[in-house]
C-alpha cells in the first residue's frame, strides 16, 4: 500500500531534494513506481503540475480501472474454468429502474460505454458470486479472496459516487483501498503487461534452443 | 524385456520432459516477478480520498457530463445543418436552450396568474387548461350485468350479503331527496353497471401538480391477464379526518365489486358511484403503539 499522497509534501520533497541528491531521489521514487521529469507545465508562474490532474471518474474508475479489473477477473474465470457461469449469470440479468439490461454475452462486447461499464459495475459482485458458487475444497480459500478484492474495489468505486462526504465516508475509502491491496497478489498472474510477456517469450526461445543444442 | 533402444528413448523423453517443465516454471518464475500493481490508475486512486478533501464531490469534475454535453451542443447541430456553415452550428444549441427557457417562462407565469397578457395588444387571454380536474375513473364496464342480481352472479357474491350492505350503507349516510329507496324490492329494479377498474389519480411526491394513475383492479373470480383473479386491497377512509388514530380512520380493504346506480325512481335520476369492500380487521385497533 501506497501512503496515502500529498501533492504539497512531494513537492517540498521535490524542493528540498532536487539539488543536492537529484539522483537518489529519482531512484527512491523509481521504485514506487513514479518517475520523475519535466513536462509542458513545469515552471509555469503560479502552475503546480502536480495540482493539475483533477479526478475523474469516467476516465479512471469505468474506463480505466473496470477494464483492468474485468482482464484480472477474466483470466481467474479462465483458469479455474468458469467463464461459461459467468456469461449464463449475465444474462440473466433482471431490470431494475436505473439499471438497463445488458444486450450482448459478456465475452461478445468489445468496445464498452461509459454508461454500459458503470452497470457492469453494479452488478458484478454479484455476478461474480453467482459464477463461483460451489466451489471445490482447494477452490474455496482462492475464490473467497478474489471476491472480496473484486468487491472491495467496486465499493471504493461507489463511495466516489457520493455527492458530500464525511471524513468518516473518506476513511471508508482509503480502507476499502488498503483491504485491496493487502492480498491483491491473487490476481497477480493474470496482469501481464505486454513488456513481460515479450521478455518471458524470448526467455522461452533461448532456453529451447539451449536445449536443442 | 525391454530393448535397449527403448530404455535409452525413454530416458530421453523423461529428460526432455523435465527440461520442459523447467522451462515453464522459469517462465511463470519472470511472469510473476515481472507483474506489478504500479500503474497509473491504480496509484491514483491513493489521491481521491485526499482530493475530496480539498476540493469537493468527484462528480463535480467528472468528464462524463463535458463529453454529453458535447453531444447535444455539437452534434446535433451538425446533423440539423448543411454540415459547412460552423457558425450555425454553433448556435444551433444557444438557440433551443433560449426556446426552451421561454417556453418554461411561459407556463410558470401561466400557473401563478391564470391569465396572459399577450404583449402590446392589450388584451387578456384566459387560459384554458387542457386538462380536466383529476377525479377517480371506473373502467372496463362488464357485459350482462344490468341490475343488482346479474352482478352478484358475475362477481359470485351472494345477493343477501350485497343487499344487507347496501341498505345499511344507505341507512347510515344522510337522506336526501333523490337518495337512493330503502326498499330491497325498489333497489332490486335499479339499473346497474359493473366495473373491473377503478382509476386513481395520485399526485407524485413533491410535484403535486403531476399525477400518476394507480389503477385497482377488480375481475371478481375471473382470471387476470392468464394469473388467478385479481381484488386489489385499496385505502379507505371511514369517518372524518378529526378521527386521530394512526391510520386517521384509513382501513385497508379489498376491493370487491366497483359498480354504478341509478336512481330512476326518483326524479333527478342521479347516478351514484359505489364499490363493495371487504375490510380487513385491523388488530389493536389499527394502532402501531399500546396505549399505557
Amino acid at each position: 500500500m501506497y501512503e496515502t499522497g500529498n501533492y504539497m509534501l512531494y513537492r517540498e520533497k521535490a524542493l528540498r531534494h532536487e539539488p543536492a541528491e537529484e539522483a537518489s531521489i529519482a531512484e527512491c521514487w523509481q521504485r514506487l513506481g513514479v518517475k520523475i521529469g519535466k513536462n509542458v507545465f513545469t515552471g509555469l508562474y503560479r502552475v503546480s503540475p502536480a495540482d493539475l490532474h483533477k479526478p475523474d471518474l469516467l476516465h479512471n474508475i469505468y474506463l480505466g480501472l473496470f477494464n483492468h479489473m474485468m482482464e484480472w477477473v477474466k483470466g481467474f474465470l479462465k483458469k479455474h474454468i468458469r467463464q461459461q457461469a459467468l456469461d449464463n449469470a449475465w444474462k440473466e440479468i433482471p431490470p431494475y429502474p436505473r439499471f438497463s439490461v445488458p444486450k450482448k454475452a459478456y465475452c461478445q462486447i468489445r468496445q464498452w460505454q461509459g454508461k454500459e461499464i458503470r452497470n457492469l459495475g453494479r452488478c458484478i459482485p454479484a455476478i461474480l458470486a453467482s459464477a463461483l458458487r460451489n466451489p471445490y475444497s482447494s477452490q474455496y480459500q482462492d475464490f473467497q479472496s478474489a471476491l472480496k478484492r473484486v468487491s472491495a474495489l467496486v465499493d471504493f468505486t461507489l463511495m466516489a459516487q457520493y455527492r458530500s462526504h464525511t471524513p468518516d465516508t473518506l476513511s471508508y475509502m482509503d480502507s476499502y483501498l488498503q483491504i485491496f491491496h493487502r492480498t491483491k497478489d491473487i490476481f497477480l498472474k493474470f496482469l501481464t503487461s505486454k513488456a513481460t510477456r515479450t521478455q518471458a517469450n524470448r526467455q522461452d526461445r533461448e532456453l529451447r534452443e539451449l536445449i536443442a543444442d | 524385456m525391454l530393448k535397449k533402444s527403448t530404455i535409452e528413448l525413454s530416458l530421453i523423453a523423461v529428460g526432455w520432459l523435465i527440461k520442459r517443465v523447467e522451462r515453464s516454471d522459469r517462465q511463470a518464475d519472470l511472469i510473476w516477478r515481472e507483474n506489478h500493481f504500479n500503474f497509473i490508475k491504480m496509484h491514483y486512486m491513493t489521491h481521491f480520498a485526499s482530493r475530496i478533501w480539498r476540493f469537493g464531490s468527484i462528480l463535480m469534475y467528472s468528464t462524463e457530463i463535458r463529453e454529453l454535453a458535447h453531444k447535444d451542443q455539437i452534434k446535433d447541430g451538425y446533423r440539423r445543418s448543411n454540415t459547412k456553415a460552423a457558425r450555425q452550428i454553433w448556435s444551433h444549441y444557444g438557440r433551443q436552450h433560449a426556446l426552451g427557457i421561454r417556453l418554461q417562462t411561459i407556463e410558470a407565469l401561466s400557473k401563478v396568474e391564470g391569465v396572459i397578457v399577450v404583449e402590446d395588444s392589450g388584451m387578456e387571454m384566459p387560459t384554458v387548461s387542457s386538462r380536466s380536474t383529476p377525479c377517480q375513473v371506473l373502467k372496463g364496464r362488464m357485459k350482462n350485468t344490468s341490475m343488482l342480481t346479474e352482478l352478484c352472479t358475475a362477481l359470485d357474491i351472494h345477493y343477501s350479503n350485497m343487499m344487507e350492505e347496501i341498505l345499511c350503507f344507505i341507512r347510515q349516510t344522510a337522506a336526501e331527496d333523490h337518495w337512493l329507496p330503502a326498499d330491497p324490492a325498489e333497489l332490486r329494479l335499479l339499473p346497474v353497471e359493473g366495473f373491473a377498474q377503478l382509476e386513481i389519480p395520485v399526485p407524485n411526491f413533491q410535484e403535486t401538480d403531476r399525477l400518476q394513475i394507480h389503477r385497482a383492479r377488480c375481475t371478481g373470480t375471473k382470471a387476470f391477464r392468464n394469473g388467478g383473479s385479481r381484488n386489489n386491497w385499496v385505502w379507505v377512509q371511514t369517518g372524518g379526518e378529526a378521527n386521530y388514530g394512526d391510520w386517521r380512520g384509513h382501513v385497508v380493504a379489498r376491493l370487491l365489486a366497483p359498480f354504478k346506480i341509478r336512481n330512476i325512481l326518483s326524479q333527478a335520476a342521479a347516478v351514484h358511484r359505489l364499490a363493495l369492500v371487504r375490510i380487513l380487521d385491523s388488530n389493536n385497533g389499527g394502532r402501531f403503539h399500546i396505549p399505557s
